[in-house]
Parts: structure tokens; sequence; C-alpha cells
């Protein structure tokens, strides 16, 4: 109970702190305005990592999405979660960079495969965070796109046909195809990593 | 299948959900920059409405002036030509027959009762006019050019021979002058139905009455004379009237500023490197000055003022690392630069640095407060309420006050440092003046004033430092003035 209750008031001096600081962000103090940024900066680049299939594309997005940030810091109206605002707006800024560069992406086609069924725990034990990264970046980009508003932004297949300008089928196909890539992938990861342990 | 597809899509959501990293040190200074561009936009924006209101203000005050140099040089032109219209002709003609009349009948009452036409100095009862003076012929005593108003007798308009005279009421009373003793500041007044029907003397300028006569056609000035009504054939009135010429006066103001600087290197043989970096760098803020001229009028067009003024000159620098270097007593020190000089701080989260060790700077905030003594010369045009002038001068700035004050950052420790002497100030720097003005008399002897001044410094405001700064402002400056 009191363990609870002393969350509860780190929360709320938190939101007040975030509250200062955006006060101040307002008044366009750029020292509020760095503080801000590193505050949620690693949280956001780590979203904008798996939208990009780099990091400089990352470092793209994140830029123009914490510009739109302190650009709309004015429409904030302390109702919900300000990181979830953040991370909203970095997920538009992704879009919006997906759709300047949408008529030069390419869709593969995707022959399924004998698929040997892993444990996630497993996988995550041998693979890292880096290597899961890679696989996502290395999706082509309406894939990754689809698969990133589906599974980690929970969207619905109606809302990312809205979102992305496809249609709802080309949405669900692209997950499917998205998720066959990655099941590839990390079969193909999880042998050389096999075959690395026995040689080992 | 289905299944396993479920489990990378749980795979990767364990697995990158909550994969934060620190992004590399570019991206926000490129952020940085952005927002930078963007906050000059917006002091652009917040600038460009002061700038219309200066246009159209400037285009107003120029047609104003305009209207009224217009106005002065019509009202010249009237009085050097003498025009005498047929009407004022016939009324001429029609006077002199009439105060032969006038003569004989003796009118009944007002001014006619008291002045008889054709005699200089005899009422009809052939008494002395009640507070009216003998006609002076030496010519010695001055007309009081304050208020007056004068009656012309006709009878000698057409005698060459007469030294032509008029009948002047002067400091509450009437005396007979000749033209002669106008001395030239006057402005005689003439209105429906009592025209100007003489020539007046040259150097005396003919304007309409509006601001002596009511709607009724009754006299303003002053009430003694209120009740007078047209003096009909008898006599033709014209009337002197030239206000009190206020020597004395004073103008509080407060003026928003447009502030900017020019800056040369001190050795400026190698082009001025240092100049530019600051250039880049410093950023002027809004700035103000409020104050007190007292000027005085030498005569009707010209005035000298002078004052005191306390003005502020703001600038913002971009955060920067800053380096510790001994200081003018040798100790060592964090270092940090402007364009107006050098300050030293020391932190307590390190206040006992090594040559070379650094702290970050954030919003370096850079301000001096001087207090100005100006003198300057105005030349004025009034019209009525109105008058724009013209202004030029010099003002010695004496250094109040200077100081830096920023935020300083080393790992996870900050703090707010105050630097109140900013080395390589001079006490004194000198500034030009040049600016023009509008002002509206609205009640008696108070106006309102506004006046866009350009100050600009005729000497740099430091030396001994690597960069020598020029300051300048535009100030708007609105005033009250009060005549004395």
């Amino acid at each position: 109970m009191a363990f609870e209750s002393t969350i509860r008031e780190n929360e709320s001096l938190l939101l007040e702190e975030t509250r200062q600081l955006i006060k101040s962000c307002l008044n366009e103090d750029r020292h509020a305005q760095r503080m801000l940024y590193e505050l949620y900066a690693p949280r956001m680049f780590g979203i904008c990592l798996r939208y990009a299939k780099n990091r400089e594309e990352a470092e793209d997005i994140m830029q123009e999405g914490f510009l739109q940030v302190f650009k709309s810091l004015q429409n904030f109206k302390f109702s919900g979660s300000f990181e979830g605002w953040i991370r909203k707006i970095m997920v538009y800024s992704a879009i919006a960079k997906y759709r300047g560069k949408s008529k030069l992406h390419s869709v593969l086609t995707i022959e399924n495969e004998n698929i040997i069924a892993y444990e996630n725990e497993d996988i995550l034990s041998r693979l890292g965070k880096k290597e899961l990264l890679q696989m996502v970046q290395d999706l082509p980009p309406a894939y990754r796109m689809v698969f990133n508003l589906y599974v980690f932004e929970g969207l619905k297949h109606r809302e990312i046909a809205e979102q992305l300008d496809i249609s709802e089928g080309t949405s669900k196909s692209n997950l499917h195809d998205a998720k066959l890539i990655l099941q590839r992938a990390v079969m193909n990861s999880m042998k050389i990593a096999n075959q690395k342990s026995t040689n080992g | 299948m289905d299944k396993n597809l479920q489990n990378i899509e749980d795979l990767f959501r364990k697995g990158l959900e909550s994969n934060d990293e620190v992004p590399p040190e570019k991206v926000w200074n490129a952020i940085d920059q952005s927002l930078e561009k963007t906050t000059n936009l917006t002091y652009k924006k917040k600038y460009y409405f002061l700038k219309r209101a200066t246009a159209v203000l400037t285009i107003v005050v120029v047609l104003l002036g305009v209207y009224i140099i217009r106005n002065e040089s019509k009202n010249h032109k009237a009085s050097n030509e003498h025009v005498i219209t047929s009407k004022a002709q016939r009324n001429l003609n029609q006077n002199i027959d009439s105060a032969t009349e006038a003569e004989n009948e003796a009118p009944a009452k007002g001014l006619q009762k008291d002045i008889i036409p054709g005699n200089k100095d005899v009422n009809p009862a052939g008494e002395k006019e009640p507070g009216i003076n003998k006609p002076e012929t030496k010519g010695e005593s001055q007309i009081d050019t304050s208020t007056a108003l004068i009656l012309s007798n006709p009878a000698f308009h057409g005698n060459k021979n007469s030294n032509e005279q008029y009948r002047l009421f002067s400091k509450k009373k009437w005396e007979t002058i000749s033209n002669e003793k106008l001395s030239g500041n006057e402005r005689v007044i003439g209105k429906e139905p009592w025209q100007l029907d003489f020539p007046l003397p040259s150097h005396v300028t003919f304007e309409k009455p509006q601001s002596l006569f009511s709607r009724k056609g009754k006299l303003n000035f002053n009430n003694e004379i209120a009740p007078f009504q047209s003096p009909a054939k008898t006599f033709s009135v014209i009337h002197i009237h030239t206000p009190a010429l206020s020597r004395f006066y004073a103008t509080a103001f407060y003026s928003p500023n447009i502030s900017f600087s020019h800056l040369r290197d001190e050795d400026h043989h190698f082009g001025n490197p240092y100049s530019r970096d600051f250039e880049r760098k410093e950023k002027e803020s809004y700035s103000w000055s409020f104050g007190v001229w007292v000027g005085y009028r030498s005569n009707n067009k010209w005035s000298l003022q002078t004052g005191l003024n306390l003005s502020t000159l703001k600038m913002n620098l971009e955060p920067e690392k800053i380096f510790a270097q001994r200081d003018n007593q040798g100790k060592v020190k964090y270092q940090i630069n402007t364009s107006s000089g050098k300050g030293y701080l020391l932190p307590s989260f390190s206040n006992n640095p090594r040559v070379g060790d650094s702290l970050f700077a954030r919003s370096i905030n850079h301000s001096l407060q001087y207090l100005g003594i100006p003198i300057a010369a105005k030349y004025f045009l009034s019209n009525k309420r109105l008058s724009v002038n013209l202004l030029t001068g010099l003002s010695a700035n004496i250094l109040c006050h200077g100081k830096i004050s920023t935020e300083v950052e080393k790992g996870m420790e900050h703090e707010h440092e105050n630097i109140h002497e900013i080395n390589g100030l001079k006490p004194v720097y000198f500034s030009g003046l040049a600016g023009f003005g509008l002002s509206y008399n609205f009640y008696r002897n108070v106006s309102f004033s506004f006046s866009p001044t350009f100050n600009f410094a005729l000497d740099p405001i430091n030396k001994n430092v690597p960069v020598n700064s020029y300051p300048g402002t535009i100030n708007f400056q609105f005033g009250i003035t009060k005549d004395f």
C-alpha cells in the first residue's frame, strides 16, 4: 500500500515537472527544450529506429518529430499521457516520411517455407535486440510500416489503411508477408547461432 | 503456421518495445538550429507589425508636414500680395462714405460708439476713449503680440500722405498704432462678414480666424469682447492674434526600442573573424528606454532641448562551451565572452578549475544599462494642434550597469550565474541622434508626441577587447509634453 502511494507521489511529481518544462518550452526557453528532448529522446529514438531502414533515416524522423513536438506544444491539453502524445507525433513523422517515398517502395513475393518452431524465450536469449531491430529495418518499407503500426501501435487494419492510403486487404497482406520474412530471418539467425554454439 | 506467426508478433513486441537508445548529439544540434530559425522568424513576424506601423506613421507625419508647409506658404503668399478683392474695394468705398455719416450720427452702442472714423484720437462725444491711449507718434512702445484685436480706420486708406493707423486691443486696452509698430510676428485674422478690405503691411500674414470665432460668429478669445458685433459700415475689422510662444517645455517619454550592433575587430587587419563569430551567435533582444526632455524654443520654428534618459540594451548568445582562464588578478575562472566584453564566473560545483577546463553555458543573456544625457536641436512646423518636427543631436551615454547571466552545467550539476562586472566596457560612449516626430496638442499646453529616433554609437562602447561594439537603437518615443 505504502509502495503504491510512493509510486503515485513520484508520478504526480514527474507530471508536475513535465508540466513546468512544457510551460518553459512554450516560452521558447532553449534550456527547457533541451531538457524535454533529453527526457524523451532515448525512448523516441528506439521507436524511430523501428520505422526507419537505418540510423540516418531514424535520425531524420526523430528530428522532424521533435520539431513538430515543439511547434505543437500549445495544443497539448495535459489530459492524457505526454509520452503517448510525443510518441504519436513520432509515428506520424515516420508515416509522413514513408508517404513521401511511397512511390519507390517495392513489395516482395514471399514463398512459404517449412518452419521450425522455436520458443520466444529461447530466441530472445540467443538473439539480441540489435539483431531483431535489424530484421525489422531490413523489411521492405511498406511491410515495415504496417508491421510497426499493427504490432507496436496496436492499430487496426482499417486504421492502417487510412493512414497509409492503402486498402485494408493490402494492409493484411503486407502484415502477413512481413511476419513471414521476419520468421525466416529469425530462423536463419537461430541456425547461425546454433551452429556457432555447436562449433564453439 | 498461424501460431508461429503469432509468436513472431509477440517475439518482436517483447524484444523491441522497450528498445531505448540515446540518439547522437547531431540530432539535437539539427533541432536546435531549426528552432533558432523558427525563433528568428517569430521575431521577424513580431517586428513586422511594428515595421508596418512605423511605415504608416512615417507616411502620416510626412503628409502632415507637406500639408503644414503648403498652408504656411499659402498664407505667406496671401499677405505678400496684399490682395484686395473687388468686394473689399467696394467695402472700402462704402466704409469711407459711412464713416462720414457715422461722424454725424454718433453710433449708439459698441465700438462704433467709441471710435470716430476719420478722427484718429477723439470719440464721438469728443472725449478720450475709455481704455484707449492716444496714438503714439514716436513709435517707441512695443505692441503686446500675445493677443490683439485690431481695427483699421478706412478713412486713412485712400490718403497716401497719412501714416496708416490701426486701433489695437492689446493688454486689455485700446491703442492706436501705426503699421510700423507691427513687429512682423503678428498673424492677422479676418472672417466673414468682416472682410479684409485694405492692404496689410507686408510683414503681417493673413489667416482665417477659426480659432477666434465661435460657430455663431462671436469672438472667443476674450469675454470682454465676446458681445462685440460687426462694426458694420463704419469700420473694417481685422484681428491680430499671435499666441504667446511658450518658451519652455518638458516631455516625459517611454520608448520600446529595436536594437542592433555594428561589430568590428579591434585589430581588423586580418578581416573581422571575431566580429563575424559574434554576429552569428549573438541576437539582439527587446530593449527600452524612458526619460525626460526639457527644451527652450528660440522662436516658433527652432528649439534646443536636453534631458536625461535611462536605456537598456539586451542581447542573447547561443549556448556554448566556456573555458577556464586566468582573469586580470591571475585567478583561474571560467571566462564568458560577449561582444561588449568578457566576464568571469566560478560556479560552486567547479570552484577550483585548471586552465583549459570547460563548462557548458546555456541561455547566455547580456544586458547593459546607460544613463543618457542628450542635447538636440529641433525644427518644427505647427498647424493648429498638430506639429511635425525634425531632430538631430548628440548624446553622452554613461554606463550604469552591465550584467551577463547564464546557466552553466557540467554533467548533472548546473547553476545559475550572474556576472556584474564586464571587462572592457568604457564608462562613457557618445552617440548621434536623428529623428522626426509628430505632436498633437490635445489640452491647453499639453501635447501627445510620437517620435521615431535613430540613435547610433559614434565611438565603441568598449576597448582593449577583440571586438569593438557600436550599438544602435531605433527608438519609438511616446511622450507627453507640457509647455510652460
